[in-house]
């Protein structure tokens, strides 16, 4: 990346991207060819050449209706998307997929209105979470992988077929959408419609939208991007799951009745009203086993009886004023996990109670899956039963150690280390 | 072994002439044996590097008919196919597995592999998305364990691929160094602490299972490009790992200087 290259969003003044950023956020990073080869090419020029050079693309590109369009238009070729000249090639942005795509971009577009969470404003939230700005960037490289929804068209349509019928497939999905924070592949395909889904649907016929009647089971996009809309964040009422939320506000309400509607393409409404109080029920829950965990830490925090203490912890480079009033934070931290690293044990045991154990019990229960919801409650009991038996632990230490008059000084095994040194130097 | 070894290949090579001289090779079934007896002759340069592979080199080597089959028509579509090294590397839950599965390329060969002509040759981008077999023996290669990177410039330009690699290098150093701080919080903390063997175990177990989970996660979630492996799989459980190391080394201390056996 050339030295000038700055980073974006809230606190972009205070780092630099890596390298491979240009290819997750083009629009913000994207140098063009400045080696190679020079001149400037038509569609079928380009396709000669890269037919041997890159095979590959090509090949896809042939199978898609780019290259094969519907009626009397004419082929969308290689310049039309990257441009014609080989020194000034770009790689497309949603807004040069939209000047096409123009239904699609713009209600990707208007997903922003309704919030987090998003696809369009994904890398924001990437970018503006304080770890990732804190970590050294080729650390966090690959949250831009994901995050870079938001950016470019082929997280879901890959390149260079760009299908409509990929992205209907649950699959298309899962790269981003699976792991501890957001099982969504596991609890989908744990589910009645994703059992179905495994077992029948390499058969059926992808190249049909996403309406009533055209698949026996949804699939991801059939209830989240409903009718093809190409928004996902109209209808979240329990969001990431972060928070607990009040799932009956008046804006809430009006969620629920879009969900109810996408349901009945297929059941009762009163059956779809059933599973939206199920999932409320589930969350509720969740929360009253995470906020005893909460309380837990919060009384330990009172009584300092965390260690190490939050100011002989390595500071978040970006909080530079907490060497002045260290604190721990216990829970939600700005709308971002970031207390899941430079924590002491117990916090991250809480953290991965919250972030992993309660996310995927939420997953489970939205998707429907039970038997993925009992094993979710399980884990939470288990982990609030560790954090309980670590909390002991530590009262019973600090007690002896007051009564000892012994001072547990952490020394600087917290705060020195290859890696520690470099997220605090070079981050 | 290896004059024995070779006694038997030259028996073999005899024993299973007719077969090698008969043109078109007959359907099969064969076993290994036969197989190699012919293949010595007709493709010796595939042998070989079988051989000097991990597959051929193994204690329990893994030979023709694990991934060919035993019947020759078709085997080297059965080969090309993802399950065939699925089946063996731990199915499909396995991190080597599903980070592949998860990664783009393999959500691409999920989604499209059953409609592809897998009679193909691995090479050329004559697949939309690389399979298993695709980049680790590309060009019919039969070696493993050899630079893939050929494999990605089939579709990609060699400046993402020296880009994206140079990236992984420097994230795999980064989740190195989470390892090195660990293991030098332990000899540090050893030094002035008398640990039992019990104590000595359990912080070996610690610093064994960082390793072998979140930094062989990291590895594969650099190589087959899963972000998830990559990060919660990967750099975040790393963290996690590391600082228990250190909240475990912070706990022992603790005890032995209130007087704890």
């Amino acid at each position: 990346m050339a030295d000038e290259a700055k980073g974006i969003g809230l606190y972009g003044d205070s780092w630099r991207p890596d390298p491979v950023h240009e290819y997750w956020d083009p629009g913000a990073y994207h140098r063009p060819e400045r080696e190679l080869v020079e001149g400037r090419f038509a569609g079928a020029e380009c396709v000669e050449c890269h037919q041997g050079v890159t095979p590959g693309i090509v090949n896809g590109w042939r199978q898609s209706r780019h290259a094969k369009p519907a009626g009397a238009a004419a082929p969308v070729a290689c310049d039309g998307c990257h441009g014609g000249d080989h020194q000034a090639l770009r790689f497309p942005t949603p807004a040069d997929c939209g000047a096409c795509h123009d239904r699609q971009h713009g209600q990707f577009l208007e997903e922003r209105r309704y919030g987090f969470p998003s696809h369009a404003l994904a890398m924001e939230r990437a970018v503006d979470a304080k770890h990732f700005v804190d970590k050294p960037k080729a650390e966090v490289a690959s949250c831009l992988q994901c995050h870079s929804v938001a950016t470019k068209c082929d997280s879901c349509h890959t390149r260079h077929a760009f299908s409509a019928a990929e992205a209907r497939r649950p699959e298309a999905c899962i790269t981003c959408h699976s792991g501890p924070p957001h099982p969504d592949d596991e609890t989908y395909f744990a589910s009645a419609h994703g059992r179905r889904y495994l077992a029948e649907g390499a058969g059926w016929d992808w190249s049909k939208p996403l309406v009533k009647g055209n698949y026996p089971v949804p699939t991801c996009a059939y209830c989240h991007m409903r009718e093809g809309r190409h928004q996902v964040a109209d209808k979240a009422i329990w969001k990431f799951g972060i928070r607990e939320v009040n799932p009956r506000t008046a804006e809430n309400n009006v969620k629920r009745r879009r969900w109810i509607a996408v349901c009945a393409d297929c059941h009762e409404p009163d059956q779809a009203k059933a599973w939206l109080a199920g999932l409320d029920d589930e969350r509720k829950r969740a929360w009253a086993m995470l906020y005893e965990a909460e309380a837990i830490l919060r009384d330990l925090r009172g009584d300092d009886l965390l260690h190490p203490a939050p100011g002989a912890r390595p500071p978040y480079p970006l909080d530079w004023w907490e060497q002045y009033w260290p604190i721990a934070r216990i829970g939600f931290y700005e709308g971002q996990a970031s207390a899941f690293y430079n924590v002491s044990g117990i916090e991250r045991d809480y953290f991965e109670m919250w972030y992993f154990d309660g996310l995927g019990a939420y997953k489970a229960a939205a998707h429907g899956a039970p038997d993925a919801v009992r094993e979710g409650h399980d884990r939470l009991a288990r982990s609030l039963e560790r954090v309980r038996a670590e909390a002991a632990s530590l009262r019973a230490l600090g007690t002896a150690e007051r009564a000892a008059g012994v001072r547990a000084d952490p020394g600087p095994l917290w705060l020195r280390g290859p890696y520690t040194d470099l997220n605090r130097e070079r981050n | 072994m290896r004059p024995i070894g070779a006694l038997l290949g030259a028996i073999l090579l005899v024993a299973a002439a007719p077969a090698a001289r008969g043109g078109d090779a007959p359907a099969g079934r064969w076993s290994d044996l036969e197989c190699m007896g012919c293949h010595q002759q007709a493709t010796p340069e595939l042998t070989a590097a079988w051989r000097a592979g991990a597959h051929g080199g193994a204690a329990a080597a893994v030979r023709c008919i694990a991934c060919h089959g035993d019947r020759h028509p078709g085997s080297a579509v059965k080969a090309r196919r993802a399950a065939t090294c699925i089946g063996c590397h731990g199915g499909a839950g396995a991190p080597v597995a599903r980070s592949y599965l998860t990664s783009k390329h393999g959500v691409i060969a999920t989604i499209e592999g059953p409609r592809w002509d897998h009679a193909r040759p691995l090479s050329d981008g004559n697949y939309r998305a690389p399979n298993c077999a695709y980049c680790h023996f590309h060009q019919a290669g039969h070696g493993t364990g050899g630079d893939v990177a050929d494999a990605c410039l089939d579709c990609h330009s060699s400046r993402f691929t020296d880009v994206l690699s140079d990236a992984g290098r420097r994230g795999m150093a980064i989740g190195l160094a989470k390892v090195r701080e660990a293991e030098a919080a332990i000899a540090a903390r050893r030094e002035g602490m008398d640990l039992s063997d019990a104590e000595e175990a359990e912080l070996a177990a610690l610093l064994r299972a960082m390793r072998e989970g979140p930094l062989a996660g990291l590895r594969l979630g650099i190589v087959h490009q899963a972000p998830d492996f990559q990060w919660w799989l990967g750099q975040a459980a790393l963290d996690g790992a590391l600082l228990r190391i250190k909240a475990s080394l912070s706990r022992l201390r603790r005890r032995k200087a209130l007087g704890d056996p």
